[in-house]
Formats: C-alpha cells, structure tokens, sequence
C-alpha cells in the first residue's frame, strides 16, 4: 500500500516540472549604459523591464515567463560582440536584444547570424542592418535613418526653405542622414540648394566655430542628425548667438527626452523636431497607460528609445506566439509568412518580411515649452506615413539579392 | 650559487612549461565553447602585451600607441581576407610585414624623444591611425568597420582546421602565439636584449659606450611593432570584426595596465596580466554594473601592496621563500 | 555709380575684418577652456613631478559639484558662488587624494603613477554615476549660466556670447594671478624651492610633504574650477572627464612639462589651430591637435618652453 503511494507521490513529482514551472525564456540585452550616451541605455533597459514584468504578470509567454540580462557594450564593438557571445554560449540566451551604437549593432548582429540567434534591434538606427548587411536573424522595431530622413523630406519639402546646409556628428550616421535627406528633398522639390555641410566629430565639446560658420553662410533651414547629449550642448551654445531666430533647425532625432529635458526652458520655440515615438501621442489607451506606468516606476517620461525597446520586447512575444515554439528557424518562418502586426504604445506596428524591418509612421511637430511639464513637447504633429519612407519594392529586391550572393561566396 | 642548484632550478622550469603546454593543450575539452573563445581572447592580448613589453620593460619606453599596430595588422589582415585571397597564412604574413613597416616608420620619428615626450609622440601617431581609419571609409568601411570576415579553412597537409569553429582556432592561435611569445623570449635573452637593458638602465652611458642607442630603440620599436601587428592578424578572423576602435587610445592604454599589472620587469608578467585582466572584467560584468568602482580600487590596492606586478611579488615571495628555507650547507 | 561701388567695397573689407576678429576671438575662447583645465596638471607636474591622469575627473567632478549646487541647494541666486564653492569642494577632494593615495607614489616611475591615478578616474566614474545617476536623473546635466551673461555682445556686427567673454577674462586672470603666486609671492617662493631643492628645504625644516599636498590640492582647485567654468556651456555629464585628458596632455607637452606659461602659450596655439582648422580644412579636425604635437615634438623635443635634459 505505501509502495503505491509512494509510486503516485513520485510519478505526480516527476511530471510537476513539465507542469509550468518550465524553463524561463532567457533575453540578452545591450545598451550603452555608461557616457554621454548613457541615457539611452538606461531608457531602453528601464522599459525591458517594466515590458517584462507586464508579461510574466499576465502570464508569460506560452506559459514561460521571461527574464533579461543587461551589460553595458560602452559603444564598442569588440566588448558588444564579447557580451553577445557570453550570452550565446555561457548564459544559454535564447534572443538578443539592443543595441544603441551603430557599430555595435553590426558587430553583435554579424555574431547573432554566426549562432543563428536571433537578435531584436531597438536602437541602433543604422540603415545598413536592413539594406547591405541585411541576414534574417534580426528584426527592426524602430524606424532607421533612412526612414527618418525621408520622412523630414517629405515634411520639409511643402515648407518656403529653399538654401539648405547641414550640421552633424561625422560618422556614418550622420552622414547618411543627411544623404538620404536630400536627396528625397531635391526629388520632391529640385529647386533647393546646398550650402554646405559641417561635420562636428561625435560629441564635440565646442560646437562655436560651426555656429560661426552657419551665421556666416546664411541658409534658411538646417537638416541636423545630431542626437543626444550633442544636440544638448549644440543648443545651448547656439541660443546666446540668436541662431534660432535667423534659421530654421529641423532635428530628425531631436525630440528625444535626453535632449528636452536637460534643455528644459531654454528650447527656443518652433524648431522642427522629429521622434520615432513621443509620449503625448497617441491619444489611446495603450499608450497612456505604458506612459503612466512607465513614469510611475521611474520617475521621468519615456523617451522614444524606451518605447522602442518595450515595443520589441511585445514584438518577441507576438512572435515567439505565431511560432509556438522560441525556435529560431520557426520564428523567422512565421513572422516571414505574412506581416506581423503588434500593438504597441505608439499603435498597432507591423513587421515585414522583405527586410525584417517594422513599418511605422514617423512624427514631426514644432517645439513649444509647456509649463506642465517643465520641458519643451511638440506641437502641430503630423505623422508621416510609413509606408511613404521605407525602401521601395526594387530595393528591397536589391537586398534579398545581395544577401543570397553573400551567403553563397562563404 | 651551488652547481646542483641550477641544475634544479632550470629543470623546475621546464617542468613548468611542459606542464602548462598539456594544460593549454586539453583545456578547450574542459571549459566549454564560451572560455575556449575567451581563451583566444588572452592569447591574443598576451601576444600584444610581451611585444609592448619589449619597449617598456625591456627598452624602458613607454609606448602610448601599440594598438596602432594591432590594427593595422587586423585591418590588413581582415582586407586581404575579404578582397584578395582567402588563405589565412598569406594574409597574416603579408599584414605583419605591413604593421613592421607603419612600426618602423613611426618609430622613426618617436625614437628621437624620451620619457613623457616619446610616449605622448606614440599616442599622437596611434590617434592619427583612428582618424586614417574612421575617415577612409572606403578602404576601412569608416565608423562602421569590417564585418563579416571571411574565416577559411586552413589545410595543414595532413588535417584542415576549420577555422570559422572556435575550438580549432584555439589550437591555431596556440600554436602561433606560443611560437611569437617564444622567439621575444629568445630575443631578450640574446645579446641584442642585453644591450636593450642597458639602454633601459642608462641611455647616455649606453651611448658613451659606443652603442647607437637609436638603431637600437627603433629595432625594438620594430620587433613590438612587428608581433603586435602580428596580434592583430590573428584576432581579425576570429573576432569576424575590425572597427576604428581597435586603435583607439583607450585600447592603448589597455595593453599598458596589463603589462604593468603583470609586471613589466618579468617576461611571463604581461601574460599573466593578461590573463587576469581579462578574466576578472568577465566576471566582475556579469554580476554588476559598477564594475569600474571594483576594478578601479584593485588597480590602487595594486599599485601600493604589488608594484612589481603580480608576478613581480610572486617572485619575491619564492625568493623569500627561499632564501629563509633551512637548508644546512 | 563710383561711390555705391566704393562704399560696397569697403563694407566688404570691414565684413572680412570683423570675421577675422570674431575667428581670433573664438580662438582664444577655446583656448582658455584648454588652459583652465590644463594649468592644474601642469604644475602638479611642474613641482611634484607626478603624472595625474585623474586630473580630467577632478574637472568633471567641478562640472558636477557646480549642478549640484545650482539644483539640488539652490544656489541658484548666485552663479558666483557656485564657482567659488564647487572648486574649493574638489580641491578637498585633491587633498584627500595626494594624502591617502599619491603620498606613496611619489618615487614610483611615472608609469606606476599613471596606472593608480587611472584606478581613481575609473572609482570617480562610478561614484558620479551612483550620485548623479539614480531614477529619473538624465544623464546629461545641465547648468544654466546667471542671466546676465547668457546673451551675446555685438562685436563689428557679430554676436559673441558674454560667457565666452566672461571665460577670456577668467583664463588670463587665472594666467596672471598663477603667475603673480608662483613667481612674486612668499608662498610661490616655497613652492619653487620644493620643485627644485626639497632636500634643502627639508633641511631648513619647513615641511615639504605639506607644501606637496597643498601644491596637489591647488592643481585640483584649478581643475574643478575648468569643470566649472566650463559646465554652463558643455553641461556635465559622465565621461566629460577622459574626453578631455588627452587634450589636457597635449597642452601640457607643447608647452613644455613644467611650465605654467608654456601651458598657455601651447593652448592658445592649439586653440586657434582648431578653430581655423575647422574653418577651412574641416574634414581632418579630428587629427589637428595630434598633428600639431607632431610637428612641434619633432622641432622641439621638450615642448616649446620646455627645459632641456641631457641628449644622447
């Protein structure tokens, strides 16, 4: 009689582990969390966070509940690929995600393709991940360079600037920003000219001679990719010379909480800004309540680096949940049969399949301070529309075609 | 010193390294696929840090910029790989004989400076290199770097290593560092590093002596330039990335706290240094984000208990050890 | 139809002139940053002989002390005091350094000094990062200048930012009362000596090992006083300190390690080097500063105002 009882205890203990107490679903993150750039490391880890609690509350995915790493990659690409392997090999991860430096996010992807891992992009903007370097284990949640600047084009071209110039960081960022920018904006509009271009290193302490050289050149607009702690200092070394008043700033990337808050009163009103995401719109549900508890937990509004880095996170479980299963090959065939559509704070995004990038709609608006919250919001929004900016049907040809010859020369 | 004493001495050591060549031999089989890689890491970093240590420790200057030469032997090696042929060994010989060259080059120059000077001379022209390579971006891809470098496979005549497979590139790697780190040893204990040392203790009375203290420096500078760029022809396919941060003064300064944390006047010093250096960044980032704090307080506790590096003090303490055994004579 | 012709002309040339002036101007500005931040390490080096490498984070340290005072004790009022305050905090910080750290190393090769000293920028990093860096905190901080030099002046029709003016003053009232301490006054006369003759001065029983720590935590004034300075145009942020050490460096080799003049003489150079540079010749900016060294190493192997030591 004892014998099957203790047959039944140990046949009920044995299956209890296949019961839910499964293993959970690990995430490997990277994000420059230390520096001047270190805010939107500390932004995107924050909302994985928050991104991750929400779903294991409510039950995980597929019944798993999930857990994320975090280690600094400090913008460089040797340390990123180091972190990526000992998530890959050591930590036994099952995704990536992350991470902020362009660079870097070449390198861990090159590594993510080698292991076949695959790894979700949410900051690093460079277009080359979904155009020359394009491989299927990554997927783009935010929207890349390429996207931003057509979009600016598209907003910029109905405006009266017609004497352009450009300022920003001389790396390949800034540069193809400005590239892929006018070169729509001359398409849409042939009548604009080029003044000139300034070309800052990455964080510039001074950015005096360059203001000079705008005053002294005159133009109507400028087209500036500066970003971060850049556009902070640009700013507030620009306001004592009145640039403001003589031209016209549009900052593609500028409206970023790391930029309007430290800028705080002082954003002189009116500069076109453009983000992939702001927290004052959309209107709905969603999005309030991600804003609310976003501020809640940790006391500052959700830039749009936050934002996208919990998108990506809800794009894993949507996902990981067409699949069935967290195997990789299934997942990248699933999300591939059709587009993906998740919902998001910022709306419903969809995911294609053509360069694994996330279709989404890119807002410009104008700044204006609000006493509310101490820093300048934008005003007048328009949102231009996703499918107008990314790569057309031709290039995306382009690219699966590259990527096939690539794959065969090895 | 008592004739059986040597004897012993100079077995012991080579009991030493017979014993650390089946260690290195078997560990990939033990520590799995993760260290095996941050293995190669450690070679690598210990070839850099025996070849800046030609210059510091040996020659007693203070090279500011070694990573210049790392780079260009990973750029090169990674270009030849890419563009030109897809055979490891070429690529890696033609790269070395370019970093000798940049090396001999701007020694040239800095081998005119001494102390503070030279060093910062180093730094300039380890800068210059970052800027060649971030701004020439057809040639280097730019901010961007390289990706995707080619790892072929590598026919040995009897066998091929696979050298896109981390465990064979560990043997690969092996063998070629413990060759390099093998030929500096000869070379310090040749006359020529003898002569080195003496420029190391005194330039001018090594100079009042008929030595050409310069030739001298700047084939030194060479030799370091030439197993640096060799590091980094090696790190090329296995990392599968360059980027400009490669010659990026902070990596510069790198190779000089490993060495001096090993112990500049030992030769195994930088090797150890290395070693710990590597091992304890791994492990300290895992567990926290303020792994500056903790390393930066072992830097300080180092450098007042442990000056001479860690191999330093351990050699002291064998030599105590030693000296107060009570052996009757 | 002459006269239009003439007076377009020489409205032209002025136009030519007051650019110059402005570039000039510009120059000196980004000088002064350099030297503020550079006279500190230079005599440290000068007397001590001791390699800081620290020294930018003692200037970031300035930069954040200044935040803290403006934000969180409302010093708003007065941005003057905060440039009194926030050096004298980091100067302590210098004291409290040489006492426990660089004491010991006095006699260490200077490559020793430069891996302890590079222990204290990475313990400083994360202090700054646990202080400054907790929930809601952004990462780039910023200090707002007092309200009456945040405009700019008109100089020949060109604006110019009062603080830059404001800044020029400072630099060269910092050079002169440097100069006016270390060469004119009784304590700059003890200083001196312990640069040169300590075993004398020991010998005369005045306490060198004060004068040491006390040279130390002047050298640290100096450079919390650049963060300080400095902050209201650059704001503060983690990391400013090592941006800024190589600069610092170089300042101090061209001009010669030693020499507090030399040290302003380098950085004006380099100052205007950058700004013309990035003028005309914009795409290498990024190398100037490294160029330069080069090419005045190579003329002037210890830096123009250097002393020279046996050659072999």
């Amino acid at each position: 009689m004892t014998g099957i009882v203790a047959l039944f205890i140990v046949v009920i203990w044995a299956f209890t582990p296949a019961m839910g107490k499964e293993k959970p679903i690990k995430l490997g993150t990277l994000f420059v969390m230390s520096g001047k750039l270190g805010g939107y490391g500390k932004s995107g880890w924050q909302a994985v966070q928050l991104a991750i609690d929400e779903i294991n509350e409510s039950g995980g995915i597929l019944g798993r509940k999930m857990v994320a790493f975090n280690e600094d990659e400090k913008a460089k690409p040797e340390i990123g690929v180091q972190i990526a392997k000992k998530y890959i090999l050591k930590k036994k991860v099952d995704f990536l995600l992350g991470p902020t430096a362009s660079s870097v996010g070449l390198a861990v992807s090159d590594v993510c393709r080698q292991y076949k891992k695959i790894l979700i992009v949410t900051q690093s903007a460079t277009d080359v991940l979904t155009g020359p370097q394009f491989h299927p284990y990554q997927f783009s949640v935010l929207s890349n360079a390429l996207m931003q600047s057509r979009a600016g084009a598209h907003y910029l071209a109905p405006k009266p600037y017609k004497r352009w110039m450009c300022i920003g960081p001389d790396y390949s960022y800034g540069h193809s920003s400005w590239e892929t920018f006018i070169a729509k904006l001359k398409e849409l509009r042939p009548d604009v000219e080029v003044l000139g271009e300034l070309w800052p290193k990455l964080m510039t302490p001074d950015f005096t001679p360059f203001i000079n050289k705008i005053l002294e050149a005159n133009p109507d607009a400028i087209w500036s990719p500066l970003w971060g702690g850049d556009t902070v200092t640009f700013i507030k070394q620009a306001l004592p010379f009145g640039l403001f008043d003589k031209v016209k700033f549009a900052f593609p990337v500028g409206a970023s909480m790391e930029v309007l808050i430290p800028v705080g009163k002082d954003m002189p009103e009116g500069i076109y800004m453009s983000a992939r995401y702001f927290f004052t719109t959309p209107e709905y549900g969603r999005n309030r309540r991600f804003v609310k508890a976003y501020y809640e937990r940790f006391k500052e509004y959700p830039s749009y680096m936050a934002e996208e880095s919990y998108a990506g996170v809800y794009f894993l479980k949507a996902a990981i949940e067409r699949a069935g299963t967290t195997d990789t090959e299934a997942i990248i065939k699933a999300v591939e049969r059709e587009p993906l559509a998740w919902e998001t704070p910022e709306g419903w995004k969809v995911m294609r399949k053509e360069d694994h990038l996330a279709v989404e709609d890119v807002v410009w608006g104008e700044t204006v301070y609000s006493e509310k919250y101490g820093f300048a919001i934008l005003k007048n929004i328009e949102s231009i529309q996703g499918e107008l900016v990314v790569r057309t049907e031709e290039e995306l040809k382009e690219i699966r075609a590259s990527y096939e010859k690539r794959m065969k020369g090895r | 010193m008592r004739p059986g004493r040597t004897r012993w001495h100079s077995i012991g050591k080579w009991v030493l390294i017979a014993v650390c060549a089946v260690i290195l031999l078997v560990l990939p089989r033990f520590i799995g696929e993760y260290y095996t890689n941050l293995a190669v890491k450690i070679f690598i970093m210990a070839l850099l840090a025996c070849s800046f240590n030609l210059l510091l420790g040996y020659t007693g200057l203070l090279s500011f910029g070694q990573a210049a030469y790392f780079a260009v032997g990973a750029y090169a090696c990674a270009l030849l790989l890419k563009l030109v042929i897809p055979n490891v060994v070429l690529a890696i010989l033609i790269s070395v004989v370019i970093s000798a060259a940049v090396a001999l080059v701007f020694g040239y120059f800095c081998v005119r400076l001494t102390e503070i000077y030279f060093a910062m001379l180093t730094l300039a022209f380890g800068q210059i290199v970052y800027t060649i390579a971030f701004k020439w971006e057809s040639l280097t891809g730019g901010d961007n770097g390289l990706a995707g470098i080619p790892s072929p496979p590598l026919n040995c005549g009897l066998f091929t290593l696979d050298l896109s497979n981390a465990f064979h590139y560990y043997y690969f790697a092996l063998v070629l560092i413990s060759v390099s780190i093998g030929v500096l040893y000869l070379i310090v204990n040749s006359p020529f590093g003898a002569t080195l040392k003496s420029i190391r203790e005194n330039p001018e009375r090594a100079s009042f002596m008929g030595q050409n203290v310069r030739v001298f420096q700047l084939i030194s500078f060479g030799i370091a330039g030439t197993f640096s760029g060799l590091a980094g022809a090696i790190f090329a396919p296995f990392e599968k990335f360059v980027s400009p941060e490669l010659t990026y003064w902070s990596k510069s300064a790198e190779i000089v706290l490993v060495s001096i944390l090993g112990g500049i006047y030992t030769f195994i010093g930088p090797v150890v240094g290395s070693a710990v250096m590597i091992l304890l960044e791994d492990y300290i980032s895992t567990y926290t984000s303020y792994w500056s704090i903790f390393l930066g307080t072992v830097l300080i506790i180092f450098v007042i208990f442990m000056p001479d590096g860690i191999v330093g003090r351990t050699n002291q303490i064998f030599y105590k050890l030693r000296t107060q055994s009570p052996i009757k004579q | 139809m002459l006269p239009v012709a003439r007076l377009s002309l020489r409205r032209r040339h002025v136009g030519e002139l007051s650019n110059i002036v402005i570039q000039v101007l510009n120059g000196i500005t980004f000088a002064m940053f350099l030297y503020l931040i550079a006279a500190g390490l230079s005599i440290v080096f000068g007397v001590i002989n001791i390699v800081n490498f620290a020294h930018g984070s003692l200037y970031m340290l300035g930069a954040f002390f200044a935040y803290g005072l403006v934000h969180k004790l409302n010093f708003t009022g007065n941005f003057f005091v905060t440039l009194i305050f926030a050096p004298l905090l980091v100067g302590l910080v210098g004291l409290a350094m040489e006492y426990v750290l660089l004491r010991r190393i006095y006699k260490a090769p200077h490559f020793l000094q430069l891996l302890m000293t590079y222990g204290v920028i990475l313990v400083i990093q994360d202090v700054v990062k646990y202080v400054w860096g907790g929930l809601g905190e952004e990462f780039v901080k910023s200090v707002p200048p007092p309200p009456f030099l945040s405009k700019s002046v008109d100089i020949l029709g060109h604006p110019f930012p009062s603080y830059y003016l404001f800044t020029i003053f400072c630099g060269f009232s910092l050079a002169f009362f440097i100069w006016w301490f270390i060469e004119r006054s009784r304590w700059g006369s003890l200083i001196r000596a312990a640069a040169s003759q300590k075993e004398m001065l020991n010998a005369l029983g005045i306490n060198v090992k004060m004068i040491y720590t006390l040279v130390f935590g002047l050298g640290a004034l100096l450079g919390g006083l650049g963060g300080a300075l400095a902050a209201p145009v650059r704001a503060a942020y983690p990391g400013m300190g090592v941006e800024v050490i190589v600069e610092c460096f170089i300042v101090v080799v061209v001009g010669g390690l030693g020499s507090v003049q030399g040290a302003l003489a380098a950085a004006l150079i380099i100052g205007q080097l950058e700004v013309s540079g990035i003028m005309f010749l914009e795409e290498f900016s990024m190398v100037f500063i490294y160029l330069l060294m080069v090419v005045v190493l190579l003329y002037k192997p210890r830096g123009l105002f250097g002393k020279k030591v046996g050659e072999y």
